[in-house]
């Protein structure tokens, strides 16, 4: 029997920038980043849920990867945020997978020590079309694409640990 | 309101996996504006046989990849119209 491929949005959640990967078994098929402008409201949480929403129906997604966050990094409206996302995986019926940074760090390079601009390389090498966007990135002086990078790291981590199963 | 039947394609990866701009492919198409690439990209429209053509040379990927959820349904429903044909011959 022919196995079920397994479609995969991987999200690094943020108040302001949404770093989104979609996965179709190991293809990459759809990356960007989705900028939620103005203040903290209900309606922009809506808008983020609209936009994964949509993301999942359009290419049936069956698996959502969150990068978990950081103790440190998190806030009252980054938590409600990443309620919400698993609200959505539960009513959508989805499968839901998260993991640190850490753990997408260990995933790439399992003998080395590396930064988030090295990690984003290393996910840059094994797609090559994102080249332009670490390059981009690398002359940026504020963090914009690696938020993309880091989704995309967890939806590959994923697809290998589930796809093993 | 009617919805309208959104045709699911890889036009948006296929262009991205390149590097190219919309600008760019609607030059290459001859299409004056980016705003029918757009709707080839949602689905909400069909590119006819010259420009899918054009569509494939400029993103080296045949038709049949970049509209593949269409191509597999176009084929389930032939494979199996040729089975019913199939079957009433031999009758």
């Amino acid at each position: 029997m022919p196995r079920k491929e397994i479609n995969i949005l991987a999200v690094n959640p943020g108040t302001k920038y949404l770093g989104l990967a979609v996965f179709q078994g190991s293809d990459l098929v759809y990356w960007g980043i989705k900028v939620l402008k103005g203040k903290w409201s209900r309606e922009k949480m809506r808008r983020a849920e609209k936009i994964l929403s949509d993301l999942i129906d359009q290419h049936d997604i069956t698996v959502l990867t969150l990068k978990r966050l950081h103790s440190s990094r998190s806030s009252r409206n980054l938590n409600c945020l990443v309620a919400s996302i698993e609200r959505l995986a539960k009513k959508k019926g989805l499968r839901l997978c998260l993991y640190a940074l850490s753990d997408l760090q260990k995933f790439l390079a399992p003998n080395m020590r590396v930064n988030k601009l090295d990690m984003a390389g290393l996910v840059a090498a094994r797609y090559r079309f994102l080249i332009p966007h670490l390059e981009g990135e690398r002359k940026h002086r504020h963090p914009y694409f690696l938020r993309m990078f880091k989704a995309i790291a967890a939806g590959i981590l994923a697809f290998n640990r589930l796809d093993r199963k | 309101m009617e919805k309208i039947r959104r045709i699911k394609n890889s036009l948006w990866t296929a262009r991205n996996k390149m590097g190219f701009s919309q600008k760019r492919v609607a030059r290459a198409l001859g299409l004056r504006r980016t705003s029918v690439l757009s709707r080839y990209e949602h689905g909400t429209r069909m590119p006819g046989l010259i420009n899918a053509l054009k569509l494939e040379i400029v993103y080296r990927t045949p038709v049949a990849f970049l509209f593949g959820e269409l191509y597999v349904e176009l084929k389930g429903k032939i494979r199996k119209r040729e089975e019913q044909i199939r079957c009433g011959k031999g009758k």
